[in-house]
């Protein structure tokens, strides 16, 4: 016989355990049901309101008023080619005005230019004066240039004579222009 | 008999086990469909979206594109930009422009005083493409003797740098009162017109304007018609007929 009689029967406390976990496993159930159910409504919500489509129809209506405008683009789309074309052949171009200006401006009165020549970058210039102080006062200048090598550069004074017949000295030289 | 038996025993265990947990299917099943309805159903709908919202911002900021391209049409003034174009297809002409390039030496030769002796064009090739091959700007050669000493030549080439059409001199050569100068005289023809409506027109920046200003008040377009032709001129513009007419270079 049995000394002591357990009055709480262990299947009891079992059975409420279950019980309890299978109503956590309901509650869950319903709230992953719900929350499913919410997440899947807002997708689609969300989905369906982006306006997507009317973005489509205005620009369309843009497209039509634009194609209105075709003479006024297809001009405008010229002149920007003609502007883009015109500065590129400006900026490539051959210039020499400012350099040969410079020359013209340190060749003394009593020196006249005989021969200039600029050909692919080289020029070749004949100078003759009758005074040998203003032919050397040129050649200073120019050498002053060429050391600045802005508007000539690489100088070769290829000669200087005396012509008896005419009283005349003449300076050749050749140089880079930049 | 034993296999049956086994089975009977197995089957009645699953019944018995079914019988004790029978209550948690329903949940279980609940929560297991719920995973799959977020793996299956909301994940690919919230990537949707994603790609949706990327879409969106792609049309409108096309949509920005053409309306910001529509208000610089509505803005832009036809008058001047017709003018303005057809200044620069004087200065660039879209094909050889024997016609302004005769004149653009005749206008020079009177402004400077320096008086224009023999000169040869080197034509190239008179087809409608362009003979320089690599070069981008194909040009009309000509050699021009001047009679004037070296700084009324120089003027002579200053004041064609600044004459209609665009020319470049690549060869000086003076000596005494003569002199003898290389002239290109560059055109382009236009590009093939192929508008699309989406790309974006960009307005001219502040450089370009005053390009535009300077070429306008060069020679030989001062004082000329700038009066925009038809638009059916431009179909037929190919660079060997459209300019050596000498007419109105606006193929509008």
């Amino acid at each position: 016989m049995s000394n002591s009689i357990n009055l709480v029967s262990t299947n009891v406390v079992g059975l409420e355990k279950e019980l309890k976990r299978l109503k956590i496993f309901r509650i869950a159930a319903v709230i992953c049901l719900i929350f499913v159910s919410l997440l899947s409504l807002l997708a689609f919500i969300l989905n369906i309101t982006l306006p997507i489509e009317s973005v489509k129809k205005e620009q369309q209506g843009f497209i039509t008023q634009i194609s209105g405008f075709d003479k006024k683009l297809t001009q405008y789309t010229l002149l920007s080619d003609r502007v883009k074309n015109i500065s590129s052949v400006i900026s490539k171009r051959k210039d020499y005005g400012p350099q040969v200006s410079v020359l013209f401006g340190i060749t003394p009165t009593d020196v006249s230019i005989d021969t200039l020549n600029i050909e692919a970058g080289k020029l070749v210039l004949d100078v003759s004066s009758s005074s040998l102080l203003s032919v050397n006062k040129f050649i200073d200048d120019i050498v002053a240039l060429g050391t600045k090598s802005k508007v000539v550069k690489n100088i070769i004074i290829e000669g200087l004579t005396l012509n008896v017949a005419s009283g005349k000295f003449a300076l050749s030289l050749q140089a880079d222009v930049p | 008999m034993q296999g049956n038996e086994k089975i009977n025993l197995e089957f009645s265990n699953l019944l018995i086990l079914y019988k004790h947990y029978k209550d948690y299917l329903l949940p279980l099943g609940i929560i297991s469909a719920c995973v799959l309805a977020v793996f299956i159903v909301v994940i690919p709908q919230f990537q949707q979206y994603l790609s949706l919202q990327d879409e969106l911002r792609t049309e409108n900021a096309k949509l920005q594109l053409l309306k910001d391209n529509y208000n610089f049409l509505v803005n832009l003034s036809d008058e001047k930009s017709s003018s303005d174009f057809s200044a620069l297809s004087l200065a660039l002409p879209s094909g050889k422009d024997f016609a302004g390039i005769m004149n653009a030496i005749s206008y020079v030769s009177a402004k400077t005083g320096v008086s224009v002796g023999d000169f040869n064009f080197s034509l190239g090739d008179l087809s409608n493409k362009t003979s320089e091959g690599a070069s981008a700007y194909p040009s009309v050669k000509i050699d021009v003797s001047l009679v004037g000493n070296s700084q009324a030549i120089m003027k002579f080439i200053d004041e064609l740098y600044k004459t209609a059409p665009i020319a470049e001199a690549t060869d000086i050569k003076t000596s005494g009162d003569s002199g003898t100068i290389s002239v290109l005289f560059y055109y382009k023809p236009f590009p093939p017109q192929t508008i699309d409506v989406m790309a974006p027109i960009v307005s001219l920046s502040s450089q370009d304007l005053s390009l535009v200003k300077d070429v306008s008040a060069w020679n030989n377009i001062v004082g000329q018609s700038l009066t925009p032709v038809i638009p059916s001129a431009f179909s037929d513009s190919s660079p060997a007929t459209s300019s050596a007419s000498g007419s109105n270079p606006n193929p509008f």
